[in-house]
């Protein structure tokens, strides 16, 4: 099971040259990002609603896998799911 | 653009020699074991004095150098150790592309670190390869992929070639035109006009070779100019999961190899879990005390985490194949990660013996619930599994039984 945010919440990540998640901040609690066990990109065309996202599928040191994604329009990065 | 190019000649003997010092120097043949009917993988340059080439049979290249030592193909091997160099080459510069097996490109367009200069970086990064890894690469530097990857095939071991923006049609014009990366078809084609120089393509008219090659021919006489717009694409690892079991004195009975495939797939299923995922390939990989390898992949129609399904495929294997040797070690290997997908039971399928007395318990229960906490307290949900975002993958709506 998972937790999925509807409304993504916004993260301070620190991140590699590649763009590649290092730790992160969490609910005051830096997560370090231990393996990246999956990345995807999301681009969906201007007619919809343009997103252009790459998401990361990561296991963090404590244990925890999460989806983060990265708003390659912005820049910004997202917390999207939480997996129990 | 600037891209360097490292090239590793021979990259399968570099490695075998490099873990055995004994065959230095000695005319090497990868691929199998003379009287296989396989084909040559690899040979070492005194191999090719001989006149072995690669792709000819065993048997052939048997005849043509009896001296040679031949040693089994392990690609596994050799993939690994050049995913080892890529994953140097990838903490080098932000974009690492791997060309065919035996070559790497990376992206010099970012600033050097440090102030130092493109050839000096290049060779600080082929040095680290040598002292590391004990393989050595031929290396260039070009302002695009094909220039770059052309000067690599003729540069010799530790000295680097750079060309600049302006010298690229002079250092490719006595450059053999089998070079490009053309059919064979062309390159007889190409021999029988008497093209033999990649300059000679050069000075034609694009005109006249895109009538006589069309659209290859356009891209050949690009390249022979040394336009090359490609962009690197970046490689990136591919995950995998990796079990192995040593067998000493090696196992000659079935079970006792079905026991150890149990334990390694106990681990691997577990690990697979712990990731939540599943996946759609696994190799086993069986390494005999005769130096043969084994190898046979299995892709699962649908994606599994499941020991038991990954023991099955194991079991079906170890029937079919018959062992005359020893194993000395078995190696399995899982990857085509994907995520776990389940389907989750309908909400009545625990009252398939009484469904309607179920839907009025559950009709009474919502409209108490709505009586009490207003509507809106009890939604369905409409899940669109095909929606490329998340948040949009589903989506409730008012409850109507």
């Amino acid at each position: 099971m998972s937790k999925l945010f509807r409304e993504a919440i916004r993260l301070e990540v620190e991140e590699s040259a590649q763009h590649k998640p290092l730790t992160f901040l969490y609910k005051g609690r830096r997560e370090k990002a231990k393996e990246i066990l999956k990345r995807w990109r999301v681009d969906q065309g201007w007619w919809k609603r343009s997103v252009e996202r790459e998401y990361f599928q990561v296991k963090t040191a404590s244990g925890t896998v999460c989806e983060l994604y990265r708003n390659l329009l912005t820049g910004v990065w997202y917390l999207q799911r939480v997996y129990d | 653009m600037r891209v360097a190019c490292f090239f590793f000649p021979h990259f399968a003997v570099q490695v075998e020699v490099r873990d055995n010092d004994s065959l230095t120097g000695r005319p090497i043949i990868i691929g199998g074991l003379p009287y296989e009917r396989k084909a040559v993988y690899d040979a070492s340059r005194e191999a090719s004095a001989c006149g072995v080439r690669l792709g000819i049979s065993l048997r052939e290249a048997y005849i043509l150098c009896p001296q040679g030592v031949f040693l089994p193909l392990d690609e596994e091997k050799y993939a690994n150790i050049f995913t080892t160099v890529l994953t140097l080459l990838a903490t080098q510069s932000p974009v690492v592309e791997v060309g065919t097996p035996d070559f790497a490109f990376i992206d010099l367009s970012y600033e050097c670190p440090g102030h130092i200069t493109e050839l000096q970086f290049v060779e600080g990064v082929r040095q680290t390869i040598e002292k590391r890894l004990q393989l050595h690469a031929c290396v260039s530097v070009a302002p695009n992929k094909f220039v770059a990857r052309a000067a690599s095939q003729v540069a010799r071991p530790g000295k680097i070639i750079a060309i600049t923006e302006k010298g690229v049609k002079d250092f490719l014009t006595d450059l053999p035109v089998c070079l490009l990366p053309a059919s064979s078809r062309i390159l007889e084609r190409l021999e029988l006009l008497g093209i033999y120089r990649i300059g000679q393509l050069a000075s034609l008219s694009l005109a006249a070779v895109s009538l006589e090659f069309g659209n290859e021919g356009k891209r050949l006489w690009e390249l022979s100019n040394g336009i090359d717009e490609s962009r690197l694409i970046p490689w990136s690892q591919v995950p995998m999961l990796k079990e192995q079991i040593y067998f000493e004195p090696g196992a000659e009975n079935i079970n006792q190899v079905l026991a150890a495939g149990d334990e390694l797939l106990t681990r691997l299923s577990q690990q697979l879990k712990e990731r939540w995922q599943c996946c759609l390939r696994l190799t086993i990989s069986m390494h005999f005390s005769n130096d043969h390898i084994a190898q046979r992949v299995f892709h699962f129609k649908e994606a599994t985490s499941s020991r038991e399904t990954m023991l099955r495929h194991l079991k079906q294997y170890l029937d079919s194949a018959r062992f005359t040797v020893p194993l000395s070690e078995m190696r399995l290997t899982l990857t085509d990660f994907c995520p776990e997908s389940g389907r989750q039971a309908t909400i009545s399928s625990g009252f398939s013996d009484q469904p309607l007395k179920y839907r009025e318990r559950l009709a009474s229960a919502i409209s108490w619930l709505r009586q009490k906490y207003g509507k809106g307290i009890v939604s369905r949900v409409l899940a669109k599994p095909s929606s490329a975002l998340p948040e949009d993958s589903f989506s409730f709506t008012e409850f109507d039984l």
